[in-house]
């Protein structure tokens, strides 16, 4: 729904869709491929999906976009919205929509300087003939020539010299934890960092599906300890500038988050094999995905009830209790003095022309319960705000190396 | 070859149009204030002539003592499943009613008023319907307004119903799904949770949710002293298809 009857674009439409047709027989134009993008229902995703088209035209090294939508009113978001992701990323655009008087655009932004309206009619509104006001040859031909002056008139700008394009920098500020101690209110004093041990009662009242839940700290040197099984090491990070992939983040070393689950009758969470047992026999300390040796753990415990570490629901249950703890934590990490962190790391999405083009693909889990992926919480590694793979149709993403690194993906398996 | 559909039309220029600002402010504490309830979600009585889903600029009033169950929708800009299960997720009825009783607000207005957004003509909501409409409520002494709107183009109506009724004097909200159109737009006040388009008010069936967005939005009209606030709203709900 949406869509009138005009400006629908027909499965016939598509099937010689004049815009591919134009384009992809330009002796000029090297045409990448055609994104496919859903308009949906709420506002929050309209932008999400409006930024990972960005990102893939992005990555996609394009000189240019045509933007086409064949729908109207709140899809205007949609098509405003990816005008501006794109424009952001400094890739010149065309939209095109139906527009006329009734569809005057109901949000504007200052990307939207070129835009073929392909309304057909006088007066400029909707019909309930069908086909009447959809894009024709001379539409796209339009679209392409406007394109090519504008891609021509980025090119004169450009340096031809550049070796290396920055595209964006992520500055990643790190603050070394000695300590780790139970206080009245969370708080970060030096090195060391104070929980509020009132955000167990908080934290597991989260959600109906969590029977109890604890924290424990754990020092370096006390591993021969009995944990059930293990759901996820996380770090504790927080955005201070930007958005995920650009400006500036805090992150705590020395000190990493643990969750484990078990269901009130014993029964651990998991899936195949489960990690419940002696900690030190159970996790190999000092890889990638593990703590040093030397770290101190934040052990949150949850316990759900009967049946719920077997469902995708508890277990996520348990990952949000866990996170609505560390945002506690971010909030003081937030106000940390940027000028006097332990270490400081720049690192940057680079283009580098003329080099092999390579792409890195993870597979992860998208099966549910213990086999679930997030991407994109509000803070990085986080896991209030992700959106589950398995919501988005385990559908691929493609996202910077910048946002990757700046804690876009939450293992939920 | 004529490259021109319609002379005159100005639409291909980018012209950034937020109108000015028009805003009442609100001088009672909400447990006095008289709240009446408008939706550009194409709300109506089921006896009530249903709207004409190409474009409808009319209205329907709807006395605030109705039974939810006497309710129905005609709009064609937006999924109507959740209205049709509830009509609470657009039109709150049951819960103003609700905030009466608990004292929460004074009382309500006797007429709300429903009308269909999507698509609607600028110039008559504007010029006939948005005064009309607020006449009604400045009549009946109301001091609050509070909004919804549906698809894209109605939040625009809404948005334009909106500051009409500011502009008579009455403090006004509008619940949105789409908060960029309603702040485009104009809007004075602006409350918005994560939900689809046609649940603004809530998840259908969710007396929690619905109150907590009613009196959050509420809240935050006692707080707001600038054109063109918003608050986003802490709740989120999504169709599970």
């Amino acid at each position: 729904m949406g869509i009138g009857p005009s400006t629908k674009e027909t499965t016939l439409h598509h099937f010689r869709d004049p815009l591919v047709e134009i384009v992809s027989a330009d002796k000029e134009i090297d045409l990448l491929g055609i994104i496919v993008e859903g308009t949906p229902e709420i506002n929050r995703d309209k932008v999400f999906v409006a930024q990972r088209s960005a990102a893939m035209v992005e990555a996609m090294r394009a000189d240019g976009a045509i933007v086409s939508i064949d729908s109207w009113g709140n899809s205007h978001i949609d098509f405003t919205s990816l005008i501006e992701a794109i424009g952001k990323k400094k890739v010149p655009t065309v939209g095109m929509s139906f527009v006329g008087n009734q569809a005057a655009f109901v949000v504007t932004n200052k990307y939207m300087d070129t835009i073929i309206d392909f309304n057909k009619t006088q007066s400029g509104i909707e019909t309930t003939v069908v086909g009447e006001n959809n894009v024709v040859e001379m539409d796209a031909i339009k679209a392409l020539a406007i394109l090519k002056l504008k891609m021509k008139k980025k090119e004169e700008v450009k340096e031809h010299s550049e070796d290396e394009i920055k595209l964006r920098k992520l500055c990643m500020k790190t603050f070394y934890i000695n300590q780790v101690l139970f206080g009245e209110k969370n708080k970060i004093d030096k090195d060391v960092l104070y929980i509020n041990k009132a955000m167990e009662g908080e934290a597991s009242k989260e959600d109906h599906r969590i029977e109890s839940l604890k924290i424990n700290i754990i020092p370096p040197a006390n591993h021969d300890m009995f944990i059930n099984s293990i759901l996820d090491f996380s770090p504790i990070a927080t955005k201070v500038i930007g958005e995920a992939g650009e400006g500036v983040t805090h992150a705590l070393t020395g000190v990493a988050v643990m969750i484990t689950g078990v269901e009130t009758c014993g029964f651990q969470a998991a899936n195949i094999g489960s990690s419940e047992g002696i900690l030190k026999e159970q996790v190999q300390f000092g890889r990638r995905g593990t703590p040093s040796e030397k770290d101190i753990i934040i052990h949150v415990d949850v316990v759900l009830k009967d049946g719920e570490g077997r469902t995708r629901a508890g277990i996520m249950a348990a990952h949000k209790a866990c996170d609505k703890i560390v945002q506690g934590i971010r909030d003081c990490l937030k106000d940390m003095n940027h000028t006097l962190p332990d270490e400081k790391h720049e690192y940057f999405d680079i283009i580098r022309p003329g080099r092999k083009k390579v792409v890195i693909i993870k597979q992860v889990s998208g099966l549910g319960c213990m086999y679930d992926t997030g991407v994109f919480p509000y803070e990085p590694g986080g896991f209030i705000g992700c959106r589950s793979i398995i919501d988005l149709g385990n559908m691929p993403l493609m996202l910077s190396s910048n946002e990757y690194r700046d804690g876009a993906i939450r293992a939920m398996s | 070859m004529n490259l021109t559909t319609a002379r005159g039309m100005k639409s291909e220029i980018y012209a950034p149009v937020t109108p000015p600002p028009v805003w009442a402010p609100l001088t009672k504490p909400l447990k006095e204030c008289r709240v009446a309830f408008l939706t550009a979600g194409g709300i109506h009585l089921k006896t009530q002539k249903p709207f004409n889903l190409a474009g409808d600029y009319t209205f329907r009033e709807i006395p605030s003592d109705t039974p939810s169950s006497e309710l129905m929708c005609s709009h064609g800009g937006f999924d109507n499943s959740d209205i049709n299960k509830d009509v609470n997720a657009m039109f709150p009825i049951d819960r103003l009613r609700e905030l009466v009783k608990e004292g929460f607000i004074g009382s309500l207005s006797p007429v709300f008023v429903g009308f269909m957004g999507g698509g609607g003509n600028v110039d008559k909501f504007r010029e006939e319907s948005g005064p009309a409409i607020a006449e009604i409520l400045k009549k009946e002494k109301t001091d609050i307004a509070i909004l919804t709107g549906g698809c894209g183009t109605c939040h625009r109506s809404a948005t334009i119903v909106q500051r009409a009724v500011e502009a008579v004097g009455i403090a006004t909200i509008i619940i949105a799904a789409l908060p960029p159109i309603a702040k485009q737009q104009g809007a004075p006040r602006i409350a918005a949770a994560h939900v689809p388009i046609g649940s603004n008010a809530g998840e259908p069936n969710n007396k929690e949710m619905q109150t907590a967005i009613l009196k959050d939005s509420l809240n935050a009209m006692t707080k707001m002293e600038h054109f063109g606030e918003m608050i986003m709203l802490p709740y989120e709900y999504r169709h599970n298809v």
